[in-house]
């Protein structure tokens, strides 16, 4: 039984939204049921999953603001505290159990309503070791991540240059990418080694996702896109305790989604990726993560054009999180829906390969927590 | 669609832990979620190796004081 | 490593204690800044002006008060908006004899839910339109003899209103 992607929806992708983050749950929702063939989520939607998290709504016990907006009301919804991909990873093992036919994956993000942000990220490193260091700038947990990976394999800041360049051209090219601004310096020194625009910045979003069984995707979509493996690893809350060169967890996370894709050589057949660079050095290393390239030489071949669009492996067409922004829990859906909508045709894009791509999502500092979702048509 | 609410296969328990119910106790929440899990695996006789997925339900982080807790 | 276990099932002292307690504290710094959106937004700024406004799903004819964009019953976008009356009933009722800090009140307070009066749907016919607000001119008694329930009330407006649910300081006893 394969579980297909049959409707995609998005809306926001601005740095503060007008709209409040329930009716931005809406319009996304509207759209994806549209795109599924205006499917109705009252009668045809089995079950619901929303992915967020309490300090970024600001409401205690946020589960219970999902069900309104997305049609969801007195059915089976429940929420998951982690990345929209680790949402599309429930709704794959909700539809293999054969239990349910059509589950629908919401995740939202509306940074622009925090006012405290640094304090609300420093909630989330470890309250008796870290916390009480009143960290000024979380990123620079970011940081000694960068140094510790630039040192040991020798990576040097022109291929933070040239990640922050690609990022932005392929932006351009997006038409929900608000921070894309090619031909622009990396900036200002933030937390050595990262600059300005080493670091994504935030933005209001919402994505819906509408996943359904092989036996009812086509009644919904005549070009569902496949979910061949799906698979999300957290490595440790300690900080300490991980390694700081290397994001292990990225790489659990792919082995096992390539396991059930059965894909042996990632490098070769997959046609192109989407991976998480909400921080410019965070797409080396995912590259390598994921297998598209051997560890210790993904910044080297981004430098020559490798990842580029047309080139062997196009990594980040949408510009990825640098140029889009990250919309908190929902980055991970906006990784997928851009390679849905590439696979599909809807996007055209330089790349030779569209049927078969992987889609990577970090959860961010200060957590460990990847996803991934192979796909195919 | 319908929800396939006759799906034969079964799911067993086959281990279980607790800690105790107190007003306050004294270990940190990982404490405590070491010490049932570590009954529950002893009691089905599994080691951590034999975990395909780990499913962990707690308070909204609002109430513990955590951001990003899972 | 073994830590002690509490002794009595309803007390925290621990009969062997092996850790020594240590307690860290933090004070949070979280704040917010909201957006109200479009439904909530435009009945926020209507309380400024002293109305009170819901939207309508004429599809299952529910009216919602306080407003959302959408109906969440039909999953479709709701197709008007509606003044409600300032006035209505009392559905249900309760008294708090304790602030959220535990201390004492000198004197308790009501809430309650005023279902309110829509003008052009009865009682019955329609869903829920509705504010949880504080009640005002009610005795303790009328309270806990439940003799409040179904009572008219009334909203009584601050006079500086800022477009706020407190621009409504209760409903009152009519
Ligand atoms: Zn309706």
């Amino acid at each position: 039984m394969r579980v297909g992607i049959v409707g995609v929806g998005w809306f926001g992708f601005q740095p503060d939204v007008p709209y409040s983050f329930r009716e931005m749950m809406f319009k996304a929702a509207q759209r994806a049921y549209q795109d599924a063939g205006g499917l109705d989520p009252r009668s045809e939607v089995d079950a619901f999953i929303s992915c967020q998290e309490d300090f970024w709504e600001g409401v205690a016990i946020s589960d219970e603001f999902a069900p309104d907006p997305i049609g969801g009301v007195m059915k089976a919804v429940y929420t998951v505290a982690g990345d929209g991909l680790q949402c599309v990873g429930q709704g794959y093992m909700m539809i293999k159990s054969g239990l349910f036919d059509v589950v629908v994956v919401e995740s939202h993000g509306k940074p622009s309503d925090i006012i405290t942000l640094n304090e609300i990220m420093n909630f989330a490193t470890d309250p008796i070791s870290i916390r009480p260091l009143n960290l000024e700038n979380i990123h620079a947990l970011a940081a000694l991540e960068a140094r510790a990976y630039m040192e040991k394999f020798g990576v040097s800041e022109e291929s933070l240059d040239a990640v922050v360049e690609k990022a932005h051209k392929n932006g351009v090219r997006n038409p929900r990418a608000p921070y894309a601004s090619p031909n622009v310096s990396r900036g200002e020194i933030y937390v050595d080694p990262l600059r300005e625009r080493d670091i994504a910045k935030f933005v209001d979003a919402a994505l819906v996702v509408v996943l359904a069984s092989e036996t009812v995707a086509k009644k919904y979509n005549d070009t569902p896109v496949w979910i061949l493996g799906s698979w999300w690893v957290t490595e440790t809350s300690t900080f300490e305790f991980r390694d700081l060169a290397f994001p292990i967890h990225a790489r659990e996370a792919a082995d096992g989604a390539y396991v059930q894709a059965k894909v042996s050589d990632p490098s070769k057949e997959l046609g192109f990726a989407e991976v998480d660079n909400r921080y410019s050095f965070k797409e080396i290393q995912h590259i390598e993560a994921l297998r598209l390239a051997p560890r210790g030489t993904a910044a080297e071949l981004l430098v020559d054009g490798a990842f580029c669009p047309g080139g062997r492996l196009p990594v980040n067409l949408s510009g990825g999180a640098l140029a889009e922004g990250v919309p908190l829990e929902a980055h991970g859906l906006a990784r997928l829906t851009y390679a849905v909508n590439v696979m599909r045709g809807d996007i055209k894009a330089a790349v030779d390969r569209r049927e078969r791509a992987i889609v990577h999502s970090w959860r961010g500092v200060p957590t460990s927590t990847s996803a991934v979702v192979v796909l195919g048509v | 669609m319908s929800r396939n609410l006759n799906f034969k296969h079964r799911v067993a328990v086959v281990g279980a832990g607790m800690t105790l119910f107190r007003s306050k106790l004294l270990e940190t929440p990982q404490e405590l979620a070491w010490l049932a899990a570590r009954q529950a695996l002893d009691e089905a006789g599994l080691t951590l190796k034999d975990i395909d997925c780990v499913v962990i339900g707690s308070a909204p982080d609002a109430f513990d004081g955590v951001h990003v807790k899972g | 490593m073994n830590g002690g276990k509490p002794k009595s099932p309803g007390g925290t002292k621990y009969d062997k204690l092996v850790f020594p307690i240590v307690e860290v504290s933090m004070m949070g710094k979280a704040r917010y800044e909201y957006t109200a959106g479009e439904a909530l937004g435009k009945f926020l700024q209507s309380l400024k002006d002293g109305k009170i406004l819901g939207t309508v799903c004429d599809k299952c004819g529910r009216v919602f008060i306080p407003p959302r964009l959408y109906c969440s019953y039909c999953f479709r976008e709701v197709d008007r908006w509606i003044e409600a009356s300032d006035e209505g009933v009392v559905i249900t009722a309760a008294l708090s004899y304790i602030a959220a800090d535990r201390s004492k009140l000198e004197k308790p307070v009501t809430i309650g839910v005023v279902k309110l009066d829509v003008v052009e749907k009865k009682y019955d016919d329609h869903f829920f339109p509705g504010l949880m607000h504080y009640l005002c001119g009610f005795t303790e008694e009328d309270v806990k003899s439940m003799k409040i329930f179904g009572a008219r009330v009334k909203a009584r407006w601050k006079p500086n209103r800022e477009g706020s649910i407190r621009d409504i300081e209760c409903f009152e006893k009519i």
